[in-house]
């Protein structure tokens, strides 16, 4: 006969939970819930704020792939979504700091194309509990 | 864009973000009242433009352009607050030893990193560098008036007037009753109170070769953070990257570092501070932070090495 991993643990006669063995349990789950979900939500945005000369223009969604044309005072600005992250494909700028940014994904990153005014900005508190960069 | 969001205890935090001074201004408040919060917010936030308009060597109007544009004969009036910082700036290039030194625009413009760069012929460099000169620069305090005394010279406060609009628009939301609050104008951020439910605000500092790392933590209250890399603003050519931090000494990007953090009591004197121990390299950089009282850094160094002070290590974050 099959035993179970809690049998083979404390041994035949079957395991018999009590009230507070129950209790225990219900506080384990509630701790690795609250552990667990916070860094779900503050992870992986579902969606990019994106904003010209400080007004929001559009709001992308991080599930559906594409690229997305954004207008700025030098010109237009590529974005492309992919994969759940967002990146700036190519800009009318000089510098090219925008598109060197390469990708971002995780909740309170930017990226920030000054020349065309252009922010590109993931919801949300960034990881770790950090509360600003010294950049 | 402003924002609140629920915290533990009484207070909220609320935001908004501006591009100004050529940077993305981001301002944190904690506070109770979010109308309040908007308001401090909104005249800090005002307080960059009026001090970009004052100090902006980019802004033909600007004072600092004015005095530019001036020659060596003429003394331009610029008021108290121009005056006090350009003589700020000229201490500071005393005290490094010219490492850091505002009368650096002259060969700033001949690299074009605004415009996205460009090597400059050797011989434009030679024949520019001995206008550069921060002892050159004259002060008449009586009517905070200020002049050059070779033709040819200029001011770029780019390496300090961000940290000074900083510092400014701090005093401008403590004025409001705002004492929880981040202020963070492109990376050089003045620090005040704790994030509620701490009793720190917990600082991230970037990781120069890694752009979506950080290279350590801070945890920290009541101070300025700056860093000064060569990862901010350059260009690539012959593959070998050219970057904005210019040795006063050769016209040259300084090669010692990658990346130099400094923490000061103000943010004007972290971000000069920042840029004059680039400049310098770790060693010299290192000794120079560390006679400057109140002054902490970390260094790193051109191989990624890491240097600091002692007394850096004690913020770090204890996780």
């Amino acid at each position: 006969m099959r035993r179970s991993l809690l049998e083979r643990i404390w041994g035949p006669g079957g395991v018999r939970l009590l009230l507070g063995d129950t209790a225990v349990l219900v506080l384990l789950c509630a701790a690795v819930t609250a552990l667990a979900v916070p860094k779900a939500a503050g992870g992986r945005p579902a969606r990019a704020e994106v904003e010209v000369a400080g007004k929001a223009v559009a709001v992308l969604d991080l599930s559906r792939d594409g690229v997305s044309e954004i207008r700025g005072p030098l010109g237009v600005t590529r974005v492309e979504v992919r994969g759940g992250r967002v990146r700036v494909l190519s800009s009318p700028c000089p510098r090219q700091a925008c598109r060197h940014g390469g990708w971002i994904g995780a909740a309170g990153e930017m990226l920030v194309c000054l020349p065309n005014e252009v922010v590109i900005r993931l919801p949300g508190q960034r990881a770790g509990s950090i509360d600003a960069v010294a950049r | 864009m402003t924002f609140g969001s629920c915290q533990s205890g009484a207070d909220k935090l609320f935001k908004d973000s501006k591009i100004v001074m050529g940077t993305v201004v981001e301002i944190t408040v904690a506070h109770r009242s979010e109308e309040q919060a908007r308001v401090a917010i909104r005249e800090a936030m005002a307080e960059f433009q009026r001090i970009d308009d004052l100090m902006s060597s980019y802004k033909p109007d600007s004072m600092v352009s004015r005095v530019n544009q001036a020659g060596s004969s003429v003394k331009v009036p610029v008021g108290k607050e121009v005056f006090q910082i350009i003589r700020d700036a000229a201490a500071i290039s005393a005290a490094s030893g010219g490492a850091f030194d505002a009368t650096i625009w002259p060969v700033s413009r001949l690299w074009g990193f605004e415009q996205g760069g460009m090597i400059p012929k050797p011989a434009m460099i030679e024949k520019i560098l001995p206008v550069v000169g921060y002892q050159k620069i004259e002060f008449d305090e009586s009517s905070y008036s200020v002049g050059f005394g070779v033709d040819g010279m200029g001011l770029d406060l780019g390496a300090i007037a961000k940290g000074w609009a900083v510092d400014r628009a701090m005093e401008i939301l403590m004025a409001r009753g705002v004492r929880n609050a981040i202020i963070d104008a492109g990376g050089d951020l003045r620090i005040v109170g704790a994030r509620p439910g701490k009793d720190f605000w917990r600082i991230g500092v970037k990781h120069p070769r890694d752009p979506g790392a950080l290279l350590m933590t801070f945890d920290l209250r009541d101070t300025a953070i700056v860093t000064s890399g060569d990862y901010e603003r350059f260009f690539v050519a012959g593959g070998v990257r050219y970057h904005h931090i210019l040795d006063p000494a050769t016209g040259q990007p300084a090669r010692d570092c990658q990346s130099v953090t400094v923490l000061a009591p103000t943010a004007a004197e972290a971000d000069a501070c920042a840029t004059a121990a680039f400049v310098l390299g770790p060693s010299k950089g290192l000794a120079f932070l560390r006679a400057r009282p109140g002054v902490r850094g970390v260094m790193v160094g051109a191989a990624g090495e890491l240097h600091w002070t002692d007394d850096a290590l004690a913020l770090m974050a204890r996780r």
